[in-house]
């Protein structure tokens, strides 16, 4: 018996000791969903600029939805560059990173110098300087955003991208339609077109040095691309019937739209150089609202063809047609993420019209904003957000939302009602 | 004989106390560390990321280093900051003085459990 306790005892302290001797791992499940504190000091010689920089790098951190920014008030101390900071104040303050910077005069323009630092790990990650003149340093602001960003979360910055997007402004007969293009946070927006009669649809071209819209100028829709730098633009659809939702092939040479010129709306594929068009649909319902797989190779599209509006894909080689939604009896204006492996679209739920996205091989579809008349997502050329349209009161305004949908924002315009956005690709 | 078993006895009573100490450290260490986790947004489901993580005799941190990485690079440094900012350990003390040694050095495993 007493033998039998040793051995237990034995091998009960074996236990105990491997225990304490084995590769100790301790499971960590559950953490903050909250955006990262970062700070983002005020640049020494700020004040002598006319645009305050370190507020445009602070403000596109935190509409990305990845940063929470620390409020100046809050700051104990303003570093000017990375010697100067004392890691355990902003420790204290919780902040993980922190930019700091200088600006001075160079010339006709400013010198920006900034800093990256990690605040746990007590590291500079980044330094750089940077030249602007006065008009561009709401740009060159956009660029340290993209450079702090990038060198955090190692994804492409998308803050000095563009937004295009039509507004109208009056009633009946003094309705006035226009079609503008801004930067992505809303500011220095610029004309491209104006109308008395509705503009639909802005399309980027993958270079950014294009759009391709519809305008009833002539009283019926048809189909425009406009050089955004020489305003140059030519007609390039205009069939009977309806000419519409134009989209940029990949390659830049096609555009894909939506034509009822024999019945119905169908998908075609125009090739810009030639004007020759290919069909794609062939059926009763309504097919519209095309958008081309980041590959080329596919084509998605909003069609009634089983009662309610789904969303299909249309493969090239093969010419199959696929139904890709199945979640509730509205599903449309689809548009796939930069990798291609997932659809931001708007669906409708007991909610209303919202934009959601859906994981192409789960087929999960998870809505992602929280208003209720939403519209025409468009997604960032870095999948990290999306912008749509939706409804403020009696105007519509332009709405964003993170891609998991855990922050959203408004974007400011003063420019009546705002509909269409189009997020530009990669600028550069 | 007996003596022996007496002894035995003690060491595993005092090894089941220190095993009691551990698991409380651990689930402080665990505690610690979720309440610093910042996630950052998109993370893929299912993305794992181990932080090999030493500390110094009074629980300061000596290295908290991805061993295993996610893939995601954002998700990887969330992970070590959240160790970073939960340092020191200093109830690594609070241990019987002959396991610390054995607590100085663990691995943590980061696996969201609910993001979508």
């Amino acid at each position: 018996m007493k033998s039998l306790m040793t051995a237990w005892l034995a091998a009960a302290l074996l236990l105990v000791s491997q225990l304490a001797q084995a590769d100790l791992t301790i499971e960590i499940t559950r953490g903050n969903e909250s955006a990262t504190p970062i700070a983002v000091v005020p640049f020494a010689g700020g004040e002598e600029l006319p645009e305050d920089v370190a507020r445009v790098i602070h403000d596109d951190l935190e509409r990305s939805g990845y940063f929470e920014p620390l409020p100046r008030r809050q700051m104990m101390d303003q570093p000017a560059s990375a010697d100067e900071v004392r890691y355990g104040d902003w420790k204290a303050l919780d902040v993980r990173y922190l930019v700091v910077g200088s600006a001075s005069r160079e010339g006709d323009g400013y010198r920006l110098r900034f800093e990256l630092m990690d605040v746990s790990g007590e590291k500079r990650m980044l330094g750089e300087v940077v030249t602007a003149d006065s008009g561009e340093l709401r740009g060159a602001a956009h660029y340290i955003s993209d450079q702090v960003f990038e060198a955090i979360t190692d994804i492409r910055g998308a803050f000095s991208t563009r937004i295009a997007y039509v507004t109208s402004q009056g009633v009946g007969d003094d309705m006035q339609f226009a079609l503008y293009v801004a930067d992505a946070d809303g500011h220095n927006s610029q004309q491209v077109l104006s109308s008395r009669e509705p503009i639909l649809s802005p399309a980027w071209s993958p270079d950014g040095r294009k759009l391709a819209y519809v305008s009833f100028e002539t009283e019926r829709p048809a189909i425009y691309v406009q050089e955004l730098g020489s305003g140059q633009r030519a007609r390039i659809s205009s069939f009977q019937g309806i000419n519409g939702a134009p989209a940029w092939s990949p390659d830049g040479r096609r555009l894909a739209m939506s034509l009822s010129k024999d019945g119905q709306p169908e998908i075609y594929v125009m090739d810009i150089g030639s004007r020759d068009l290919q069909r794609l649909t062939n059926d009763s319902a309504i097919d519209t609202e095309p958008s081309w797989a980041p590959d080329g190779r596919s084509l998605l599209f909003t069609s009634d063809r089983s009662g309610g509006p789904q969303l299909y894909r249309h493969d090239l080689a093969s010419g199959e047609q696929k139904r890709l939604t199945f979640t509730g009896n509205y599903n449309a204006r689809g548009r796939f993420s930069p990798d291609g492996e997932a659809l931001f679209l708007i669906h409708r739920s007991s909610e209303g019209y919202q934009v959601a996205r859906q994981d192409l091989e789960s087929g999960r579809l998870v809505t992602l904003s929280e208003s209720r008349w939403d519209e025409s997502p468009s997604v960032a050329p870095n999948g990290t957000m999306v912008i749509f349209a939706t409804q403020q009161g009696n105007s519509g305004v332009l709405g964003a939302v993170t891609a998991d949908g855990r922050a959203s924002f408004r974007l400011p315009s003063a420019q009546g009602d705002v509909r269409e956005p189009a997020w530009s690709p990669f600028m550069n | 004989m007996q003596r022996l078993i007496e002894g035995a006895d003690e060491r595993v009573a005092n090894a089941q106390q220190g095993q009691q100490a551990a698991n409380d450290f651990i689930a402080l260490v665990r505690q610690a560390v979720e309440q610093s986790w910042r996630i950052p947004p998109n993370v893929s489901s299912g993305a794992t990321a181990e932080i090999s993580v030493r500390l110094g005799p009074s629980g300061e941190l000596f290295v908290a280093e991805i061993s295993s990485s996610s893939g995601d690079s954002a998700f990887d440094r969330s992970a070590v900051q959240a160790v970073e900012a939960a340092a020191p350990f200093a109830e690594l003390r609070q241990l019987p003085a002959g396991v610390q040694r054995d607590y100085r050095q663990f691995n943590l495993r980061f696996r969201p459990g609910d993001v979508r």
